[in-house]
């Protein structure tokens, strides 16, 4: 054994979006080091994109609606249940989370990027999910490549082009009184690169001559570089429908400013939201732009993609996005107060260029030597030659994929086709569905009681409250006591309301046994059956679970099941659901 | 798998449990009342925030229809400018300018509390650390709020009305450190969200209740008792008061699950078998005020007088696709008014009751092709049954461009001509707060009081 399991359990909480024991055994025997540089050599495959899966499981649904109803009652002028709904996303982001082994890392990266690089289908983005899909694959496809080719991407991708409005953006016409579009020139630089304050390598903020921390830009600066993301159309309009205002001949026709079509028609789900939008010169703004005090500059007369590329290359050199994005990454994966060490070690990995392999190891590997927070706790303990402690709540989010794929979540069809709604609605919490851009949570958000009083940051508390903090422990007591899993959809709606949909009715689902989702606790189980094992199996279930065993948690679950010891499913359920809501579980160590 | 029962009478007893650690996540002599003493008189009354998150275009929203001024707004709008006689009608006399006004053809229920002057319009509002002209915004003589522009900003400046910092607290916040110094695990907190965590409700030691527009979360409970449920029952109990001292994240963890559970089975209690009467749509909203309309009903069972709700209605930043996406929104707000109103009305609680609108900020009279930028100023509603309705309050701005225009600081970004400090004054006096107290409250707010009207709106009578 390289690792202890302790080391390596609380390692694949920080690495990946859950693991198993035998994942947590293998990894122990192999050494942390080792697992991780093969998981970086990870190469994507392009037979096994996001958007792929996502196309299949959709026109499996869509050939049932045709089968049922007739493409007739499906391609009508108004909504249109045969459309690529988020759904279908969703579907395949869960199907390759509790199933693919061996790109934990690179899914792990990709979902905590979408949580910077934020796209939401809480908005008329929910009308594609293969443009979902598309976009997810970039998250995924540059998880360990560089932040310029991604942030690039991104900005080039027809998504975040609706999302964040540069798409059908023009340059400037005075007669009209149009000016170019400023969101995503605001937000490129706000959320995804420079941040708002100039910050030192270790992500401190810096101060001007009375003390005040320094802006990164102004209103000038957003005026300015909203002049280059100008020009920009989707590659092509693309209707799946033959109807009264479309037919087939249209596909892949190009789309134009002034092509006489309606707006409405210049969106979802009406372009090809699966390739990278293309820049009309004529709507472009060609002229040299000069911002952030000189240091991002333009020649003009450049092709609009090119100018492009060169605006994300000089955003990321900017000294203040190393930092940034380093604090960032910490945040979603280690702990909510990075040291400043921590910071200057990963910002320099990430370089001016982004390289974000180098970013990722740089973040999992400090932690193994060193204390990650900038404030030591009183609880802190040493364990595995270094000074361990609390340091993040788990995103709700992070608390499901991990106790579904602990106990390997699975169904009899082997469709593991999750809806998602029923996550969001109780814990607010979905991949991509972040209420804005500005995702589920702030990073200041610090709430009321002894984190604020110690001067920390918290921003996952941020989803905890009177509403959800129940509903979680409910969702426990339903998966493990009541077997109610996630919800699992395979086949189109038998409601009366939802008949051209797929279904959705949880009693309906729950009753399908091919599909529901169902936990396999039959090893714990076997194990629960002696009293002898049963401590053993505690401390088995708490390490892989929380990265530790503790005296205090096994007494307090011994408890919980002493009254019904005959029943070793009982025990089984009960230890999993009274680990599943203990704060050592909720919350992530380092 | 094995279905163990819990049952409703043990989860009751959970109510009983001892509650180690809550005195640190709720108690304290908040600051304000140490400053200015009883700063609020306890009286029946609630005010209602809906925030429209993103920035609503209320230029659109609320529009000049008399010919010249019709015909500046179309010029500058351009290819946004809704037709005069696409406009709704309000009734009521011209403003000092000669402008009379109409509304969005989408909140046909907003222009019969108007014109039943339920419902009243604060006109080019938004966060002001102090009075400027133009000529200051460009010199950078005048103190401007942080962040003017952007929404994270914007967005709080709305809930704080302390633009000259950054704070997450609020003005409600401040009040429920005010009424409810100390609070134990059965007290309802006054401030009840229907949106989670916010800035407005959130105070130097009070939390905002959050609920659902189903009500309160509990935990799942079925009827029948079984020893299997009450011993599990007491599992959760003894996890929830077991002691983390020394470790902020799992102390936090613990109090925060520990007092929703607590606090659930008080409002679950006192809200049971209340009804809102009358028809409520589907929308999120409407559903919410639904909510919001029994738990002010329940507001004697709640142990409460004043009570403060905060809404969120997100998806107003419309730099695309204004002219569809606005309307559609538009609608849905106009119709959960009007429903809440009528709502209150026939439960006879309209006369305690104020709605009020909030957005980041008011856009860019130009367009940007298809939609518009973040602005600054923007129009606000302010409805109920104590509100001199019928009217538009404030100054409502000219909408020319440059020259034609003191408040326009390029693209139609307007300088607001009242200040959200003003507007709240109002609200904070009709809500109950003593006169004395409102610069403690609103601490730029003395900037923008002396005029002749002490800066007041009299948006009350």
């Amino acid at each position: 054994m390289k690792n202890t399991l302790e080391d390596t359990s609380r390692f694949l909480m920080q690495a990946t979006l859950g693991a198993d024991q035998k994942l947590l055994d293998a990894v122990s025997a192999q050494g942390i080091k080792p697992w991780l540089s093969n998981q970086l050599r990870h190469k994507p495959n392009s037979g096994r994109t996001f958007e792929t899966a996502t196309r299949t499981i959709w026109k499996d649904f869509r050939k049932r609606l045709v089968k049922a109803h007739g493409a007739r009652a499906l391609n009508g002028e108004g909504n249109n249940p045969a459309l690529p709904y988020k759904w279908y996303f969703h579907m395949a982001w869960w199907e390759h989370t509790l199933s693919s082994k061996d790109d934990l890392l690179r899914q792990r990266m990709a979902q905590a990027l979408g949580e910077i690089l934020v796209i939401s289908d809480q908005s008329s983005l929910e009308l594609d999910s293969i443009g979902f899909a598309s976009y997810y694959d970039l998250l995924y496809k540059h998880a360990f490549g560089s932040y310029v080719d991604l942030l690039y991407d991104v900005s080039m991708h027809p998504m975040m082009g609706i999302y964040l409005s540069h798409m059908l953006n023009q340059k400037a016409n005075k007669r009209k009184n149009i000016h170019p579009d400023e969101n995503y020139a605001r937000e490129i630089m706000q959320l995804f690169s420079i941040g708002l304050f100039e910050l030192n390598q270790d992500g401190s903020e810096k101060l001007d001559a009375s003390g005040r921390p320094i802006p990164t830009y102004d209103n000038r600066d957003i005026k300015e570089l909203a002049r280059v993301f100008t020009g920009l159309l989707p590659a092509a309009y693309e209707y799946e429908w033959n109807t009264s205002f479309w037919e087939d001949s249209y596909n892949g026709y190009p789309v134009g400013f002034d092509d006489e079509v309606e707006n409405a028609y210049k969106t979802v789900p009406f372009i090809d939201a699966t390739k990278p939008m293309v820049v009309d010169e004529d709507y472009h703004d060609r002229n040299s732009k000069s911002l952030l005090n000189g240091r991002l500059t333009l020649p003009g007369r450049q092709k609009g993609p090119a100018e492009i590329r060169s605006a994300v290359e000089q955003l990321v050199a900017h000294p203040s996005t190393a930092p940034f994005i380093a604090r960032n990454l910490i945040n979603r994966l280690v702990t909510s107060n990075p040291s400043p060490a921590y910071i200057r070690t990963v910002a320099k990995a990430f370089g001016p260029k982004g390289n974000l392999k180098a970013t990722l190891e740089a973040v999992l590997t400090y932690p193994l030597t060193n204390e990650v927070s900038d404030k030591r706790l009183p609880t802190a303990r040493k364990a595995g030659g270094k000074m361990i402690q609390s340091q993040k709540l788990k995103s709700p989010l992070h608390r499901v994929t991990q106790l579904l794929l602990a106990f390997n979540a699975h169904n009899r069809s082997g469709k593991l086709w999750l809806l998602g709604d029923d996550l969001q609605e109780e814990l607010q919490m979905h991949p991509m569905s972040a209420p804005t851009v500005f995702n589920f949570y702030k990073p200041d958000f610090a709430p009321h009681g002894p984190l604020q009083d110690a001067g920390m940051v918290a921003p996952e508390f941020e989803l905890h409250t009177s509403a959800t903090s129940v509903a979680y422990v409910n969702q426990m007591y339903y998966w493990f006591f009541g077997g109610f899993l996630p919800l699992v959809s395979t086949r189109i709606g038998s409601g009366a309301e939802q008949k051209m949909v797929m279904e959705m009715y949880p009693d309906t689902l729950w009753a399908q046994k091919k599909d529901a989702l169902r936990f396999d606790l039959s090893s714990e189980i076997a194990s629960a059956k002696s009293g002898a094992k049963r401590d053993a199996l505690i401390d088995e279930m708490s390490i892989l679970l929380t990265g530790r065993t503790s005296q205090k948690a096994k007494a307090r679950i011994k408890k919980a099941f002493a009254q019904f010891t005959d029943n070793p499913e009982w025990v089984v359920q009960t230890i999993a659901f009274m680990i599943a809501i203990s704060p050592e579980f909720t919350v992530q160590e380092a | 798998m094995s279905h163990p029962e819990f049952t409703r009478r043990g989860f009751l007893q959970s109510a009983g449990l001892a509650m180690a650690g809550t005195a640190a996540m709720t108690m304290g002599l908040p600051g304000l009342a140490r400053a200015s003493g009883g700063m609020i008189t306890p009286q029946r009354k609630a005010l209602v925030f809906i925030m429209l998150d993103g920035g609503n275009d209320s230029y659109n929203m609320l529009v000049p229809t008399d010919r010249t001024h019709h015909k500046q707004y179309s010029r500058t709008r351009g290819n946004l400018a809704i037709g005069r006689r696409e406009l709704l009608n309000l009734d009521g006399p011209e403003d000092a300018a000669g402008r009379s006004f109409g509304l969005h053809a989408a909140m046909p229920e907003v222009q019969k509390l108007y014109n039943r002057k339920k419902l009243a319009f604060v006109a080019n509002v938004g966060p002001l650390v102090e009075r400027l002209r133009k000529e200051q915004f460009y010199d950078g003589s005048a103190q401007l709020p942080l962040g003017l522009l952007s929404h994270a900003d914007q967005f709080k400046h709305w809930q704080t009305s302390r633009p000259d910092v950054r704070e997450n607290q609020g003005w409600f916040g401040h009040f429920a450190d005010q009424l409810q110094p100390s609070l134990s695990a059965h007290d309802i907190p006054m401030n009840i969200s229907l949106a989670g965590h916010n800035i407005q409700q959130n105070g130097a030691n009070n939390l905002p209740y959050s609920i659902k527009a189903e009500g309160s979360v509990g935990l799942y409970v079925k009827e029948e008792k079984s020893q299997l449920n009450q011993v599990l029952l007491d599992s959760f109990n003894g996890l929830m008061n077991e002691d983390y001292a020394g470790d902020p994240f799992m102390e936090t963890y613990l109090g925060l699950t520990r007092d929703a559970q607590a606090k659930h089975e008080v409002f679950r209690d006192a809200t049971r078998g209340i009804k809102a009467p009358g028809r409520f749509s589907d929308s999120d909203l409407s559903q919410q005020l639904r909510m919001v309309a029994r738990t002010i009903k329940a507001a004697d069972r709640l142990g409460l007088q004043q009570q403060t709700f905060f809404l969120r209605y997100i998806g107003w930043d419309h730099h695309d696709e204004l002219l569809n996406n606005q309307a559609y929104m538009l609608g849905v707000l106009s119709k959960a008014l009007g429903e809440f109103q009528r709502s209150l009305e026939e439960m006879g609680i309209d006369d305690r009751v104020v709605t009020f609108t909030g957005s980041d900020f008011g856009r860019t009279l130009t367009s940007n092709g298809n939609g518009t930028d973040h602005g600054w100023g923007g129009n606000t509603i302010v409805m109920g049954t104590p509100v001199q309705g019928g009217r538009v309050y404030g100054e409502y701005p000219s909408l020319g461009l440059g020259n034609d225009n003191t408040q326009d600081v390029g693209d139609g970004v307007l300088i607001p001509t009242t200040s959200t400090d003003q507007l709240y004054a109002d609200l904070s006096l009709w809500f109950g707060v003593q006169n004395s107290a409102l610069n403690t409250l609103f601490p730029n707010l003395h900037r923008f009081t002396n005029t002749a009207k002490k800066g007041r709106l009299g948006l009350f009578a």
